[in-house]
């Protein structure tokens, strides 16, 4: 029975783990614009992260090494140090995108602007960081989050044209009268979204804090495996509302507000705040995650005592890290600038960083030096490198797209 | 589980198998990585490793310029640089995926930075508390 609750609990944690604003932003925009077109895209990113997150799961299970350990051992000190610098940026401005989305959630629910909310909410952040129990954040995050599955309710209940939304989802081309790199752009971000690195950095550290060993080995693979894919369909259902509602119409989901019209055309006020509700613990949970690894990726780099399963003073370098992260992110939400543009901005930088990040991993997976005979066998190693190739072509397209389609505009 | 042995082995390769991995200490939290090691020429002219070098001024030596620039400037912004820690490779006990040394010699290794940074980061309300 507690087996299966910590299962849950874990499950929980990951669905947590793979929706954030990049999920959410990415999604509404490519359903009012695409409908389920890029469906194919978020599948196809669910198994990346599946695959690497089982990868790392594994080898933080059996070696103890978590995800930027790996990094700096196979990558040497110069590209690791490289990829650190990158990285950091990267979830730093995450970092930022989550704190500006709940200081619009916030925002939604007050009618008070959200600059406002800005320092209220990173303040808030840094002291449950600091309080509260690693799991037990997780836990109540994840349960929380899933408030956003109203999104799918919602779109059961406004009946839409089923074969429609099935026929959008069976294509992989834009659709007549779209220009082809703006797709492309579009699908280079919605794939970043999905395989964030900062999710393997915190799914591996977050194993060596819980004390993963290899008895935990299947439980942690039935976490990632099933975890990922319920936050991928997440994720679709949020598109999905806005191929129902925005498309036909016209309408642009570019900002937290419109993404959440369907619901409220749906279920009305009751509505808004079950999905306001959902988006808050989701992007809190994301704020929290993303935080974390920059103290994560730093500790890991330096071999500093990390994590909150040290008392906070014996790993005081990495406690200040985290908090200087959120003081920068405060810093940049603060300037007023629209978060939804740090999110992009974001997911553009983390398509560019996502090679350097996922090789290592996939190079220790197969090293029995590390993981015995619980290496990589053919099926993940056939996964892996498929994936390895998609994540290089995203992130050799990113920037160039980025720039012919002025950002998908 | 097949970990290589750093006892009765003839061979090992210094820059996968010892160079940047993670130093741990028994009943200690992470010493730091092993940033770079102290070769002696030994009489007979052959070199010979005699310590592992922990502390970002011992890595600086081996990343280019402008990241070798970068991590000086870090060290100088937290009260450093500090000359590098030194471990004696007759304290290494094991190497594994990490490197053990022994307790007392992880001691010796402490980070200064991390020193520094204690005093400031315990006197927040609940530093001393347990981890989680």
């Amino acid at each position: 029975m507690k087996k299966y609750l910590g299962l849950s609990l874990g499950i929980l944690a990951a669905v947590g783990g793979f929706l954030d604003m990049g999920d959410i932003v990415t999604n509404a925009a490519i359903g009012a614009r695409y409908g389920l077109g890029l469906a194919w895209v978020v599948l196809l990113g669910v198994i990346g992260i599946c695959a690497y997150a089982e990868m790392s799961g594994r080898i933080v299970a059996v070696a103890g090494r978590p995800v930027y350990d790996l990094v700096r051992e196979r990558l040497g000190p110069r590209a690791a140090l490289l990829n650190l610098i990158a990285s950091l940026l990267v979830t730093i401005l995450t970092l930022a995108a989550q704190i500006g989305g709940v200081a619009v959630v916030i925002e939604l629910a007050s009618g008070v602007p959200h600059v406002v909310w800005v320092a209220p909410v990173a303040i808030g952040l840094w002291i449950v960081m600091w309080r509260v129990k690693f799991e037990k954040i997780e836990q109540v995050l994840g349960l929380a989050g899933l408030a956003v599955a109203v999104f799918a309710v919602s779109i059961w209940w406004l009946d839409p044209d089923w074969s429609a939304l099935a026929g959008q989802a069976a294509g992989i081309t834009p659709p007549a009268g779209e220009p082809v790199p703006t797709y492309f752009y579009y699908a280079i971000t919605l794939f970043a979204a999905a395989m964030t690195p900062y999710e393997v950095f915190f799914l591996s550290s977050g194993g060596v804090e819980e004390r993963w060993s290899a008895k935990d080995l299947r439980m942690q693979r039935a976490t990632a495996l099933i975890g990922f894919p319920v936050g991928g369909l997440l994720a679709l259902s949020i598109a999905a509302a806005a191929a129902v509602v925005m498309l036909p119409l016209g309408m642009d989901a570019q900002s937290l507000g419109q993404v959440v019209l369907p619901v409220g055309l749906a279920f009305g006020m009751a509505g808004m705040i079950v999905v306001l509700f959902g988006f808050f613990a989701v992007l809190v949970g994301a704020a929290f995650e993303t935080a974390m690894s920059c103290g994560y990726m730093l500790s890991q780099y330096f071999g500093w005592p990390w994590g909150k399963r040290l008392p906070p003073k014996r790993a005081a370098r990495f406690h200040a890290v985290v908090a200087g992260s959120v003081l920068i992110a405060l810093l940049i939400v603060q300037t007023g600038v629209d978060p939804v543009m740090v999110t992009e901005v974001a997911l553009v930088g983390a398509a560019v960083a996502l090679p350097l990040t996922y090789l290592p991993v996939l190079i220790v997976a197969n090293d029995r030096q590390y993981l015995g005979d619980h290496v990589n066998g053919r099926f993940s190693n056939a996964v892996g490198l498929v994936m390895m190739v998609v994540v290089l072509v995203a992130a050799i397209a990113a920037i160039p797209l980025m720039i012919t389609t002025g950002m998908g505009a | 589980m097949n970990w290589i042995e750093w006892h009765g082995r003839d061979r090992i390769d210094l820059g996968t198998q010892l160079l940047d991995r993670q130093i741990t200490a028994p009943e200690a939290e992470p010493v730091g990585k092993v940033d770079d090691v102290e070769l002696t020429r030994r009489p007979d002219g052959a070199l010979e490793v005699t310590a592992l070098l922990v502390g970002t001024s011992a890595l600086c030596e081996r990343v280019p310029q402008p990241t070798r620039w970068l991590l000086r400037l870090g060290m100088r912004l937290t009260g450093g640089p500090d000359s590098p820690r030194r471990i004696d490779l007759d304290d290494v006990v094991d190497v594994k995926s990490d490197v053990e040394v022994t307790a007392e010699a992880g001691e010796a290794a402490a980070s200064p930075t991390e020193r520094r940074f204690r005093a400031f980061v315990e006197r927040i309300p609940g530093a001393g508390r347990a981890g989680s």
